[in-house]
C-alpha cells in the first residue's frame, strides 16, 4: 500500500539522522527500499527469518526486524551493525514504518468512506459511526466540486488538484469514475458562493497552465452536515450537465446559478416534444440554416435591438428585417415582439436539451 | 520565420458567438507581443487558441512554421500563465517551480538545475525554501512566471496584467519580464486590457475589438497613424477628442476642417489625403489627442473657441475640460488657472490631427 518511493524516502531520512544503513524487504525477500547496495544477497536469510518465531535476530552483521500490520507480517527491516545502538535504531525504524502503514490505511479508508458517501452507499447510522472512527468532523460546512477532464485518468490533472488542496487534510480529493476528479472542500467561515466560484476559476486556470488540459468545473451547494455531502455532489453533477447543454462557453458552472436551464433540465421529454410540436408545428429548429441561427442568437444577445444586431453581423438593417420577416412566416413568431421572443428562446433551449438527452449513451 | 503565425483564425462558440473573427497575426521569434483591447475583445481566446486549449473553427495556427491547429496543448511546447494562477500553498518556492517538470517526468537532476537557473534569473534564490504565505505579491507573481518559464517553452503565453496597472509592482514585473526575454530569448505573447500597460511594454502591439484585429504595430505607429477612431482612442494618453467637421476649401485654396468651434488648419500632406480620398466638401471626424489640443484663457488667438467646464473635477493635472459646441473636450491647459464658464482659445497641432470617416470610423488614408 505504501509506495516504495515513500519507504525509500523514510529510510534515507532515518539514515541521515542515525548513520545506520537500513533496508526494507517484503516477506519473500525482495528488496523494496535500501540505503546500501547488495541487499539482495540476504534473500535466503530473510526467508529463514520470516519462518522463525523471533521478532528480531542478528544475521551476517545485520539485525533483522519484523514489521507487522495488524498482526500480519508485512515487511522485514535490516539494520547494519550488531551494537545495541543499531538495535535501538532498527526498533525505532520498524515502529515508524508500522505507523506509516496505519496512517496510509486510514487515508485509504477515508477515500473509500468519501466515495461511498458520495454514491449513497451507506446507511445513515454508518455514516456517523465511520466518520467518528476516521476522525472526520460531521457537522462542518462542505461543498463538492467536480472537475471534469478531457482525458481519461488524467494523472497530471489529479496531481495538480492534489497540489492545490491535499495538504489541507480537511479537504478530500477522490474519483468515482475515469474522467472526473471530485473535491470535497470544507467551507471556511464567511466564504460565499462568489468565493467558491473564484476557487473554481483558480482550479480551471491552474489545470490549463500546469496540466495543459481543458476542464469544466461544477460546484454544488454548501451543505451543513456530512450526510448531505452526496446531495452537493449530485447538484454539482447536474450543474455539469446543465452547463454542457446550455452554457457551453463557460468552464465553471455553479448549481446555485443555473437559471432557466435548471427548470428545463427537469422537464420530462414527452412534455418537451409536445411543446416543440405546438411551437414549430412539427418542424425542427435544426432545419434552420446556420445563418438564421446566428442571426437569432445575435438578436437575443443584443436584447432585440435591430440596429446593434445588424451592426455586429455586418449586414444592412433591412437585411436583418428581411430575415426576421422570413422567420415569422415560417414559424409564426415575430422575434421583435417580446412574448414571441421569449417563446422562441425557451423553445431553442428545450430543443438543445432534447438533443442532449437523446444523444446520451445509456 | 515567425514564431507564432495566426492565419485567418476564427473561433465561433456554439450558438453562433464569435469570439475571434478572421484574425491574422505574426509574432516574430524572440519578440514580446502584446494583445490588447477592451474586455470581451477576444484576447484570452487568442491566447487559448495558441496554447491549444481551444480549437479554432477556421484558419491555421503555426508554431515555427509547423501547422499546430489540431495539435493537443501538451504537444505544442508552449507554457501559459493565466489570470487566476496561484502557487501551491503547501509547497516551497523550489517545489512550486519544480512541480510542472516533475509532472512531465523530467529527471530530478535536470529539474533541480532548471529550478536553480530560473530562481537565479528572477532573483528568487534566497526564497527557494520559503512557502508562498511568506512572499509578497510581486514575489508570488515572479514565482508564477518562473513556473511557466522553467519549461523553456517555445512560446510563453501570459494572460495579464501582471499587477495593478500604474503601480510600482507593475513596473517591476515588466522589468523582470523584459530581462527574462532578453536572457532566455523567449517569444512572449501577453494580454492586457490596459492601453498604457500595452504601449509601455512591447515592441509589437495588436489591438483587438469584438474578436477582430484593428491594427498591429509599434506603440509609435499606433499613436501616430491609428487605423481607426477606436485605435486612436485606445492609444491616446490621456484621452482622444473627436469633433465633427467638414473639409472645406478656403479662399486661399488651402483645405481646413470647419467645426462648430472654428476652423482647424491641416498639414499639406493631410490636405492632399483629403483631396485624393474625395472628402473635400464632405463631413469627416477630426481626432485630436488631449495632449495635442492646447488651451488657454481668452477667446481670440486659437483655432477653436470653447467654454471651460468642470475645472475642479476629473481632469488630470495640467488639463482642463472645455466645451466646444456640444462636445466636451479635454485640453492641455497653458497659462493661468481656468474658471468655469470662462472663454477658452484652443489650438491643435496640425500634424497631430487624425482624420476619420464619420460612417466607418476608419482612418482616411487616401490610398
Amino acid at each position: 500500500m505504501i509506495s516504495n518511493q515513500i519507504l525509500q524516502t523514510n529510510i534515507e531520512g532515518m539514515k541521515s539522522i542515525t548513520r545506520v544503513e537500513l533496508c526494507i524487504c517484503d516477506t519473500e525477500g525482495k528488496v523494496l527500499a535500501s540505503t546500501f547496495t547488495g541487499a539482495e544477497e540476504y534473500e535466503n536469510a530473510i526467508l529463514a527469518f520470516v519462518d522463525s518465531p523471533a521478532d528480531s535476530q542478528v544475521i551476517q552483521g545485520y539485525q533483522f526486524f519484523k514489521v507487522f500490520d495488524e498482526h500480519q507480517l508485512e515487511y522485514i527491516l535490516l539494520a547494519k551493525g550488531g551494537s545495541d545502538d543499531v538495535y535501538m535504531v532498527g526498533k525505532m525504524a520498524s515502529f515508524q514504518i508500522q505507523n506509516l502503514l496505519v496512517a496510509y490505511k486510514e487515508r485509504f479508508d477515508k477515500d473509500n468512506f468519501i466515495k461511498n458517501l458520495l454514491l449513497d452507499n451507506m446507511l445513515l447510522v454508518d455514516i456517523y459511526n465511520r466518520a467518528k472512527k476516521l476522525h472526520i468532523e460531521t457537522n462542518v460546512k462542505r461543498v463538492v466540486f467536480i472537475i471534469e477532464t478531457q482525458h481519461e485518468k488524467d494523472v497530471n490533472a489529479l496531481e495538480t488538484v492534489r497540489g492545490l488542496f491535499s495538504a489541507k487534510t480537511k479537504d478530500f480529493i477522490t474519483a468515482v469514475d475515469e474522467k472526473n476528479i471530485i473535491l470535497v472542500r470544507e467551507v471556511k467561515p464567511g466564504e460565499t458562493y462568489d468565493d467558491l466560484e473564484k476557487t473554481a476559476d483558480t482550479i480551471v486556470d491552474m489545470l490549463n497552465t500546469e496540466a495543459l488540459t481543458r476542464v469544466n468545473v461544477a460546484v454544488g451547494t454548501i451543505v451543513n452536515e456530512i450526510k448531505d455531502v452526496s446531495r452537493s455532489y449530485k447538484e454539482a453533477k447536474m450543474a455539469l450537465d446543465v452547463g454542457k447543454i446550455f452554457y457551453s462557453t463557460k468552464s465553471v458552472v455553479a448549481y446555485s446559478k443555473l437559471g432557466i436551464g435548471r427548470l428545463i433540465y427537469q422537464l420530462p421529454l414527452p412534455l418537451c416534444r409536445m411543446f416543440i410540436k405546438e411551437i414549430f408545428d412539427g418542424k425542427s429548429p435544426d432545419e434552420f440554416d446556420e445563418e438564421t441561427l446566428t442571426t437569432i442568437n445575435k438578436f437575443f444577445e443584443n436584447s432585440l435591438n435591430v440596429s446593434e444586431t445588424s451592426r455586429q453581423l455586418y449586414i444592412h438593417r433591412n437585411t436583418l428585417v428581411y430575415r426576421l420577416d422570413k422567420l415569422q412566416k415560417s414559424t409564426g413568431l415575430d422575434l421583435r415582439v417580446f412574448e414571441d421572443a421569449i417563446t422562441f428562446k425557451i423553445a431553442l433551449m428545450v430543443v438543445k436539451y432534447m438533443k442532449y438527452m437523446e444523444n446520451l449513451d445509456y | 520565420m515567425a514564431k507564432l503565425s495566426l492565419e485567418r483564425v476564427s473561433k465561433q462558440y456554439e450558438g453562433g458567438i464569435d469570439a475571434v473573427k478572421d484574425l491574422s497575426l505574426q509574432v516574430e521569434d524572440g519578440s514580446l507581443c502584446v494583445l490588447t483591447g477592451p474586455r470581451g475583445s477576444g484576447k484570452t481566446t487568442v491566447l487559448r487558441l495558441a496554447a491549444g486549449l481551444e480549437t479554432a473553427t477556421g484558419g491555421t495556427i503555426r508554431l515555427d512554421g509547423i501547422d499546430v491547429t489540431g495539435m493537443p496543448a501538451r504537444e505544442r511546447g508552449v507554457a501559459m500563465m493565466m489570470k487566476n494562477s496561484v502557487l501551491y500553498p503547501d509547497m516551497t518556492v523550489r517545489d512550486n517551480l519544480a512541480f510542472g517538470l516533475r509532472l512531465r517526468k523530467r529527471p530530478e537532476k535536470e529539474t533541480a538545475a532548471r529550478v536553480e537557473e530560473m530562481a537565479g534569473l528572477l532573483n528568487l534564490t534566497p526564497l527557494l525554501d520559503v512557502k508562498p504565505d511568506r512572499l509578497t505579491r510581486v514575489q508570488k507573481s515572479l514565482v508564477a512566471i518562473g513556473r511557466a518559464a522553467v519549461h523553456h517553452p517555445v512560446l510563453l503565453l501570459i494572460d495579464g496584467p501582471l499587477a495593478e496597472p500604474g503601480t510600482q509592482a507593475e513596473e517591476m514585473m515588466k522589468r523582470e519580464l523584459r530581462s527574462l526575454r532578453e536572457k532566455l530569448g523567449f517569444t512572449i505573447l501577453y494580454t492586457t486590457d490596459d492601453p498604457q500597460d500595452a504601449l509601455s511594454l512591447a515592441g509589437q502591439i495588436a489591438v483587438l475589438r469584438d474578436g477582430c484585429l484593428q491594427q498591429a504595430g509599434t506603440a509609435k505607429e499606433l499613436r501616430e497613424n491609428p487605423a481607426s477612431r477606436f485605435v486612436a482612442a485606445f492609444a491616446a494618453d490621456p484621452a482622444l477628442n473627436v469633433l465633427r467637421a467638414e473639409a472645406v476649401r478656403a479662399a486661399s485654396g488651402r483645405i481646413g476642417l470647419e467645426t462648430v468651434g472654428g476652423t482647424l488648419s491641416l498639414t499639406p500632406e493631410k490636405e492632399k489625403i483629403l483631396i485624393r480620398a474625395g472628402y473635400v466638401g464632405k463631413p469627416v471626424l477630426a481626432g485630436i489627442g488631449a495632449a495635442a489640443l492646447i488651451g488657454a484663457a481668452g477667446g481670440a488667438d486659437g483655432d477653436l473657441a470653447g467654454t471651460v467646464r468642470e475645472t475642479e473635477n476629473a481632469a488630470p493635472d495640467g488639463y482642463a475640460f472645455v466645451e466646444i459646441g456640444d462636445t466636451l473636450c479635454l485640453a492641455k491647459w497653458e497659462g493661468g488657472p481656468a474658471a468655469e464658464g470662462e472663454q477658452a482659445a484652443l489650438s491643435a497641432e496640425p500634424d497631430r490631427i487624425f482624420l476619420f470617416d464619420p460612417q466607418t470610423e476608419q482612418a482616411i488614408t487616401g490610398l
